[in-house]
This record gives C-alpha cells, sequence and structure tokens, in this order.
C-alpha cells in the first residue's frame, strides 16, 4: 500500500496536469480495491489451478504414442501451452475487477461522494481502465517468468518472439478491459456487468466465429480470434499488426462508448 | 469570477417523463448565508441538489456555483465546494485518513497540506481516534460524520448539504447538528445550502430560507421576515383515542385554523393569529365533541408557516 503510494505520488510529480494526477489518484484506489477485496484470492486461485492443471497434465499424462512430457526436453512446448490459454485467464480478469468498475459506483453509492468532487468523469474512466490494465500487466509478468523457467530448464533459449508475443497481449488487455469497461458504463450491477462481459468476450465471439464461419467468413477481427494473436506470435506466425490494429480499434470505440454512457449517467 | 450569489438556479426544470420534478426554478443563495431549501417530499429539493453538484442533468435551465455552469464545467465549477448528497456510502475497504487522502488527491491538495487538513477535521468531527479504522465498521451516523468532515476539505466556500441528518438517530442528529453549528460559526466567508425536513433543525442554523413546492420557490427571504410575515402558529392537539380523519374535518372547521394534519399521536393545527385567537380556540375545542388529552403551541413558528406555504401552493 506505502509502495503503490509512493510510486502514485512520483508518477504524478512528472506532471503539472491535475487531470492526469487524478486519473492516478482514481487508479490507486481502484488498485487498492482490487488488492483488498476477496475477488484477488479467487483469481490467483484460478490462476494456480489453471497453471498446474496445464503443467500436470501435459507432464503426467501420456500422449497417442504412449509418450510423457517431460521438462527438460520439452519445456518450449509446455511453456507455448500456458501462454495459449493466457487470453482466458485475462478474459476472467476483466470480468472480475473491470465489470465492476463504474457500475460499482453507483451500485454502492460511492458515486455521491466521488462525482461530485471537481472530476470529469472521463478522468474517472481512465483511471480505472489503467487500475485494470496494472493488474494484467502483473498476470502477463506472471505468465512470462513461468514461461521463461520452462524455456530455460527445457532448451536453454528464449527467443524474441516470446517477448513480442507477450507485447500482443498486453494490447489485448486494452481491447478486452474497454469491452469490459463499455459494459461496467451502461450496466446497473456489478453481477450483471460480469455476465455480459462474459459474454461479450467469450461466448458471443464463439457464437459469431461458428456462424460466420460456416458462411465462409474470416473472423480474425473478433475478440475470439485476437485472443490468439499473442500465442501465435510466439509461436512464430500470425499477422500481429493487422491484430494489433483491430486490438485497437475495440480499444478506441469502446473507450470512447463508454466515456459516453457514463457522462449521460444520472444518479 | 467571484460572485455575490455563489449558487444560482436559473429557470431550472427537470422532467422524467411525464412527471415534472423541477418547473423553472429560480433561486439565488447570498454570499456568506446558512439557507435551509424546504419543501415537502417530491418537491425538487434533492433533484435541484443534484442537478448542482452535477450527479444528474436538467431538462434545461442552469446551476451555477460562483458564476460557473456546472454541467459545463463541473470540475472548476465544483472546484471549492463541499457537499453532503443524501446519506453517501464510502469506499469501505479505506480508512478516513486513506478517504481523505484521495479525496485531497482529487482535489489536488499537496500531501502535507491533505495530512494537516485530515487531523483538523477528524478532531472538527470528534472522528480523530477512528483514523485508522476501516470505514467498513462504522455505523451509519460515525459514516455520516466523515461525510461531513469530507465536504470540509480543501477550504471550501460552498457547501452543500441534502438531508444531512436525515437517517440518523436522535444522538447522531445532535452531534451532527452541533458540528454543523460549529462549522457556521467558525467559518464566516461560507455560504451553506442545506435541504431538511426538520423545522427546528433550520430554525436552529438558518439564518435564510427557500421553500420549495412543485419544483417551483414559493418563498426566499431571512428567517425573520418568513416568521414574520404573518401572525401564524402550530398547535398541537393530542387527542384520547387515535387520531382520525373525522377529528381532523372537525378541527379544521374552526375559527382561524388554516390547516390541520395528522401527525402521529397529534394533528397540528395552523393557527392564523396570536395570542387572541389562540384562547379563542381552547374555548371552542372543549365542545369539538371528541375527548382530547392536551393542546400546546408548539414553539417552532416555522413549521405553521411551512404548512400553510405549502397548503397554499397545492
Amino acid at each position: 500500500m506505502e509502495i503503490l503510494s509512493k510510486t502514485v505520488e512520483k508518477m504524478s510529480s512528472y506532471t503539472t496536469n491535475s487531470d492526469i494526477k487524478q486519473v492516478f489518484a482514481v487508479m490507486e484506489n481502484e488498485i487498492v480495491k482490487f488488492l483488498r477485496g476477496k475477488k484477488i484470492y479467487i483469481y490467483l486461485a484460478i490462476i494456480g489451478l489453471l497453471m498446474a492443471l496445464d503443467i500436470g497434465i501435459s507432464l503426467m499424462v501420456e500422449n497417442s504414442d504412449g509418450v510423457r512430457m517431460s521438462i527438460t526436453q520439452d519445456g518450449d512446448a509446455i511453456a507455448r501451452s500456458l501462454l495459449g490459454n493466457l487470453y482466458l485467464v485475462l478474459i476472467i480478469m476483466a470480468t472480475l475487477f473491470t465489470a465492476g468498475a463504474i457500475c460499482s459506483e453507483f451500485e454502492e453509492r460511492t458515486a455521491l461522494i466521488l462525482l461530485t468532487k471537481p472530476i470529469r468523469r472521463p478522468t474517472i474512466v481512465f483511471g480505472k481502465f489503467l487500475a485494470s490494465f496494472a493488474v494484467g500487466f502483473a498476470t502477463i509478468l506472471l505468465y512470462l517468468i513461468v514461461a521463461i523457467f520452462f524455456k530455460a530448464v527445457g532448451n536453454g533459449h528464449i527467443d524474441g518472439d516470446l517477448f513480442a508475443g507477450m507485447g500482443v497481449y498486453l494490447i489485448y488487455i486494452m481491447a478486452i478491459t474497454g469491452v469490459a469497461m463499455l459494459v461496467s458504463a451502461f450496466a446497473k450491477k456489478s453481477s450483471t456487468s460480469a455476465l455480459l462481459t462474459l459474454f461479450m468476450l467469450l461466448i458471443l465471439p464463439l457464437i459469431l466465429e461458428a456462424i460466420l464461419g460456416i458462411k465462409g467468413f474470416d473472423t480474425w477481427f473478433l475478440l475470439g480470434s485476437l485472443g490468439g494473436a499473442g500465442a501465435d506470435v510466439i509461436s512464430g506466425g500470425g499477422e500481429p499488426l493487422r491484430d494489433i490494429a483491430a486490438m485497437l480499434v475495440w480499444l478506441i470505440v469502446t473507450m470512447a462508448g463508454s466515456i459516453v454512457l457514463f457522462k449521460k449517467r444520472q444518479f | 469570477m467571484p460572485s455575490d450569489y455563489p449558487i444560482e438556479f436559473v429557470d431550472l426544470r427537470k422532467e422524467y417523463g411525464a412527471f415534472t420534478a423541477v418547473n423553472g426554478l429560480n433561486l439565488k443563495i447570498e454570499k456568506n448565508s446558512f439557507t435551509g431549501l424546504l419543501g415537502p417530499n417530491g418537491a425538487g429539493k434533492s433533484t435541484s441538489l443534484k442537478i448542482l453538484t452535477n450527479l444528474i442533468s436538467a431538462t434545461s435551465g442552469d446551476v451555477l456555483i460562483n458564476g460557473i455552469n456546472v454541467p459545463e464545467k463541473p470540475k472548476e465549477a465544483l472546484q471549492g465546494v463541499g457537499t453532503v448528497v443524501e446519506t453517501p456510502e464510502f469506499y469501505l475497504y479505506l480508512t478516513p485518513r486513506e478517504t481523505f487522502r484521495y479525496m485531497g488527491n482529487i482535489f489536488g491538495m499537496s500531501k502535507e497540506r491533505i495530512a494537516t487538513e485530515t487531523d483538523e477535521i477528524l478532531q472538527k468531527v470528534k472522528m480523530t481516534e477512528w483514523a485508522d479504522k476501516r470505514l467498513g465498521t462504522f455505523s451509519k451516523g460515525m459514516r455520516q460524520r466523515i461525510s461531513l468532515g469530507l465536504s470540509l476539505m480543501n477550504s471550501p466556500e460552498v457547501i452543500i448539504l441534502d438531508e444531512p441528518t436525515s437517517g440518523l438517530d436522535p444522538r447522531g442528529m445532535s452531534e451532527m447538528r452541533e458540528i454543523l453549528k460549529n462549522v457556521r460559526d467558525e467559518n464566516h466567508g461560507l455560504t451553506v445550502l442545506m435541504s431538511s425536513h426538520m423545522m427546528h433543525e433550520v430554525t436552529d442554523l438558518c439564518d435564510r430560507i427557500a421553500m420549495i413546492n412543485h419544483g417551483t420557490l414559493l418563498v426566499h427571504d431571512t428567517l425573520e421576515n418568513v416568521l414574520g410575515s404573518r401572525n401564524s402558529r402550530l398547535m398541537k392537539v393530542r387527542p384520547l383515542e387515535p387520531a382520525n380523519e373525522e377529528m381532523v374535518a372537525k378541527l379544521a372547521a374552526l375559527d382561524n385554523i388554516t390547516n390541520a394534519v395528522i401527525d402521529g399521536e397529534t394533528i397540528n393545527l395552523s393557527l392564523d393569529g396570536g395570542d387572541e385567537e389562540e384562547a379563542r380556540l381552547f374555548e371552542q375545542i372543549a365542545n369539538v365533541g371528541f375527548r382530547i388529552r392536551s393542546v400546546s403551541a408548539d414553539e417552532n413558528a416555522l413549521e405553521a408557516k411551512y404548512l400553510d406555504l405549502i397548503k397554499e401552493s397545492r
């Protein structure tokens, strides 16, 4: 908490613009909310479970040829498998943390304090967006460390694609956080917002991809497909520039929508 | 630019579908005044204050703080403003000290000033010993005191209070009133606009009164002028049997009674007149047709005036 405050204070001191200081103040409060709430434990438990399942199944279950993976020989494959599921963890992050960001201020009546202060509503949106991004960034860092471990133990080779792929995941966080913010600016209750966010980020893309796939459409621009863009880059494939451009479009459109909806929202 | 009227409502209108909550409200609050905003439920008090504090938008018209249009420039308009709107909830994972730091950062205050003001204000609202405990464990009264404390941050020129003692127990109300009195007496450059249902609270704290009903202004003047503009008083009649509409009708028919309403076990009568008319009421009430335990004149003349004005505006 103290370290966080000092960091925020230091970052704030780099600018004289009060809007930016307010963004950091909102971000700090939002991160404190995450850290002191129960959701952070749920989130960490989910991450732990997914990692354990992924690594455990890779090491303990034989493949069709009756061969088991080993850390020393197959570390690279295990790392790729882990990172392939990272987008799901990030969607869970957006559902748990971002989905309640705006609507909780109304639901819990804290808007009566915050919105009556000299602060513009877009500033609040950006502060909350950055807080969610920070949690996503920490998640990616955690996955990066684990992936580096397996790669280092496995073949001792850590290539640039790994870091490039993580960069793509960072932009993916922005896109899905934007969607979650948009839902949060619209929904009345945090629980509704969480369900809608999960639907928008996971279920709807699956349905659309299935329907459009039958019709022969390429659905690369949907968030479901874009979730795999980071893993594609790590594997040395994909079209990162095209995918990043699509993610940025998602980010801009959803953030603009969040701000418009939040500005119109009445207490 | 400094204004003689730190708070201005200009032709303010707010509609919710077919219902008009605020109907062309024009009101200017004088500098350095403590103005009580009175009106029955649904009169438009809270709606007007919510528009003033940027919580909701108006259908038409303007609200200005220190000459700055609030919906157009909320950040600039609310810079020197403290607010307590309804009973706000807090970030329950924070302590009062952390809450003050968060809001101080929103105000753009320095770290040192936040620390100094936090200590001073917590002392003022008698919450010093609770400064580092999480707000989730606080009672409603304690949270309301913190809320009032927050409204004092950043040395405000204007404070807007929307029923600040609402929902508190009698002790909580009394404590809040004491704190408000201290705030009023210690800050001579302060302009306060406070909505309330409590007539004695308004009489006790306010030097000016603004009464509204159906979203329009009925009267706006000094407390003395409002009370002195008509010689009226509130009589409280307590029947032996539970008060009912038949009793109200009989009492309303007596001489000089302008209004009669049931208020729990008593029937409140607005008596138009002075001592002579009060004596005449005592003569008549003996033969009213039902048994009465007590009749007393309420010290709070504002309530009688309020009931009169509300009745006239129907």
